[in-house]
C-alpha cells in the first residue's frame, strides 16, 4: 500500500462486515484544545471514525511524544470553523498504525490553536 | 471502571437504526435508567455545545410527622456544589410535588399541598415547606442528580457553532456507554434546545 511520500508502509486491519458493526458501538470520545495525542502501544491502533473541531484546519499523524506531529498522514483546512469531517471519516476511517518505541509513540490530532477538538476512535487489535 | 460497551451485528445495527425515538428539550434531556442500554444515535441543538454522560440519579426518603411543616434534609455525600435546572425533585408519597425545573436551585410547587423550597448547594442541604402538613406516615422523598460533569460521568463533549449538528458524528460512532443505575444526560446551552434520536437495546 502506497502511503504519502517516505511513509510506512503500514499493515491493514483485517475487518468484515459484522466486526464493523460490532466495533461501530465501541466507541470512545476524546475532547482537546487544538491538539489531541492518544499513546501507541505494540499491536493497538486507533481507528477514527468520526471528528468535529470548532477550528478551520484538521492534521493526523504520528508523533515521537505527545506534543507534535513528526509523520504527517492527514491535513486539511478551510477558511473558517467549524470543521466536520464525520461523513468524511465515516466513508473512510482512518486506521494508519505505526508504533515504534521511540520514534512513534503517539497518534496525533492537531487543529486551530485555543480551539476544541472532538474525535470518535475504537482500539482495535488486529 | 473500563466501558461496558454492547457486541452489536449488523442486523441488530439494522434493527437499532429503524427503532428509533426521538426527544426534545431546552438545555437538558434525561432518560432514565430502565435497565436497558440507549444508544444515541443523532443530536442537534441551536447552541454551540453538546455534553453526553452518564450520572448518579439519587433519592433520600424520609417518614415525617403531621406537623412538620418545614424540613431540612441534609446529604454531604451527594449534593453537587453546581445548580442545574430540574435536578432536584420532590415527592409525597411517590407524588411529584415540587421540582426546580423553573429556576435552579429554587423548588417551587407542582400541587397545592407543596409551597416552597430552595437547594442550599454550599451547605449540602435541601431545604423545603409545605403549605399543608402531611399526612400522617407520608413518606417524603428527594431525588437529585448528579448532574456536574466530571471526567467520570461525561463521555462526549462537543463545541462548535450553533446551530450545533453532532448527527453526522454520532452516525458513525453512536453514544453507547451504559453503567447499572444510572441515567443518560444530554446537556446543551442553557436557554437552547436540541433534539436527539436513541434508541433502546438489551443491557448486555
Amino acid at each position: 500500500m502506497a502511503d504519502l511520500t517516505g511513509a510506512y508502509t503500514t499493515p491493514v486491519p483485517t475487518i468484515s462486515q459484522n466486526t464493523a458493526s460490532v466495533i461501530k458501538y465501541r466507541s470512545n470520545y476524546v475532547t482537546g484544545t487544538a491538539l489531541i495525542a492518544l499513546p501507541l502501544a505494540p499491536g493497538v491502533r486507533y481507528i477514527i471514525t468520526s471528528v468535529y473541531t470548532e477550528g478551520n484546519e484538521i492534521n493526523i499523524g504520528f508523533g515521537d511524544d505527545a506534543t507534535a506531529i513528526d509523520d504527517l498522514r492527514f491535513e486539511f483546512a478551510i477558511t473558517t470553523g467549524p470543521l466536520d469531517l464525520s461523513n468524511f471519516f465515516g466513508n473512510a476511517p482512518f486506521t494508519q498504525y505505526k508504533y515504534d518505541a521511540t520514534l512513534s509513540t503517539h497518534l496525533v490530532i492537531t487543529g486551530e490553536a485555543a480551539k476544541d477538538i472532538t474525535v470518535a476512535y475504537v482500539e482495535f487489535k488486529g | 471502571m473500563p466501558p461496558n460497551f454492547p457486541v452489536i451485528s449488523v442486523n441488530t445495527d439494522s434493527i437499532i437504526r429503524y427503532r428509533a425515538n426521538f426527544a426534545n428539550a431546552e438545555a437538558e434531556l434525561v432518560i432514565p435508567y430502565d435497565g436497558n442500554r440507549k444508544v444515541i444515535l443523532s443530536a442537534i441543538t441551536n447552541g454551540v455545545t453538546l455534553d453526553i454522560g452518564l450520572v448518579n440519579t439519587t433519592t433520600l426518603s424520609f417518614a415525617e410527622t403531621p406537623d412538620d411543616l418545614e424540613v431540612t434534609f441534609t446529604s454531604a455525600a451527594e449534593l453537587n456544589t453546581t445548580a442545574i435546572q430540574g435536578s432536584v425533585e420532590v415527592y409525597a408519597d411517590g407524588e411529584l410535588v415540587g421540582d426546580d425545573s423553573a429556576v435552579a436551585g429554587t423548588i417551587a410547587p407542582t400541587v397545592a399541598l407543596f409551597l416552597s423550597g430552595t437547594v442550599n448547594y454550599a451547605g449540602q442541604a435541601i431545604s423545603v415547606t409545605f403549605a399543608d402538613a402531611p399526612a400522617t406516615g407520608t413518606v417524603l422523598a428527594v431525588t437529585f442528580r448528579d448532574i456536574a460533569p466530571t471526567s467520570s460521568s461525561e463521555r462526549l463533549s462537543i463545541t462548535g457553532t450553533a446551530p450545533l449538528d453532532a448527527s453526522a458524528f454520532l452516525k458513525n460512532a453512536p453514544y453507547s456507554f451504559f453503567e447499572t443505575d444510572k441515567d443518560v444526560v444530554i446537556r446543551c446551552e442553557t436557554g437552547k434546545d436540541m433534539a436527539i434520536a436513541y434508541s433502546s437495546v438489551k443491557a448486555s
